[in-house]
């Protein structure tokens, strides 16, 4: 019975999940005001859970199984990084803030990157690299720019919306914490790049 | 409609409406044109923002084709190498 009801439960939060990750494309604003009221963590576990199917495919497909566990713990760490900083940031503005709306928001946001990555992994062993100079390499080298700058426009729009439903700042101070993020994360996801533990400072 | 049933309209359907209005304060950047520039662009992307991602992001990647030429060739092997 116990476990009936777990499952049932586990059925609604992927039912869920998958709703809210088609309403991101069409009505970001109203899906994120949403998703900043949420407590359901099991759509966090689903987030999760795609995240380390990504980097058990891929470390599999790099030939380099034995990574994939380090690979998901400094995600994790670099998830955790990002929404704690929002989220202090935030507190010394207003003590009502709570740390979910960041978890859930944020976690939400994940969704472009990890299209992105899955994509970029089906990609590359469909029509692995290197592209030509010819025709059908550059209009496929077009086009997998207009696709990858389309996702980065959205995951943008997610991760601001994110913040400003979580935090309730206003949209400039949003976007020098924006800023400010990304001075301190650009350096360190390239030290990161560096050491083989991160592939592209988009995540 | 009745008296009670428009209260309880407005309770429940209204109020909740209001409160998610009032959640957020207006965005401010400091000067009316700027305000303005924001509101406009930010009313454009709250519903299918695809819409408008898509072309624009089609005129970013034949700007960059335009200015980096083979480049983006290589550019796309890079990324491609970053799954």
């Amino acid at each position: 019975m116990d476990f009936e009801k777990k499952s049932f439960g586990f059925l609604a939060s992927l039912i869920l999940f998958l709703k809210r990750a088609l309403l991101l494309v069409l009505y970001p604003y109203k899906t994120m005001r949403r998703i900043s009221r949420e407590r359901d963590t099991a759509q966090l576990w689903i987030i999760f859970f795609f995240v380390f199917s990504y980097f058990l495919i891929a470390d599999k497909v790099r030939l380099s199984a034995d990574l994939f566990p380090l690979h998901f713990i400094v995600t994790m760490i670099n998830f955790i990084f990002t929404v704690y900083f929002f989220y202090f940031l935030a507190r010394l503005f207003s003590r009502e803030t709570s740390l979910m709306p960041f978890i859930f928001t944020l976690g939400y946001s994940l969704i472009p990157t990890l299209i992105w990555f899955f994509a970029n992994l089906i990609l590359f062993v469909i029509l692995p690299p290197p592209r030509t100079w010819s025709l059908p390499g550059t209009l496929f080298s077009v086009i997998y720019i207009i696709f990858s700058i389309s996702l980065l426009f959205w995951k943008l729009i997610l991760v601001y919306l994110g913040i400003r439903f979580s935090s309730k700042l206003s949209a400039l101070r949003i976007v020098y914490y924006l800023a400010l993020y990304l001075c301190i994360f650009l350096p360190y996801s390239f030290f990161l790049y560096l050491m083989a533990l991160f592939r592209i400072p988009f995540i | 409609m009745s008296i009670s049933s428009r209260k309880i309209f407005y309770q429940r359907q209204l109020s909740p409406k209001f409160q998610e209005i009032y959640d957020l304060k207006t965005s401010n950047l400091g000067h009316w044109w700027l305000t303005l520039v924001y509101k406009y662009i930010v009313s454009h992307l709250k519903a299918m923002p695809f819409i408008y991602i898509l072309p624009l992001s089609g005129v970013a990647a034949f700007l960059l084709y335009l200015i980096l030429g083979q480049l983006v060739v290589k550019l796309v092997t890079l990324l491609q190498h970053g799954f």
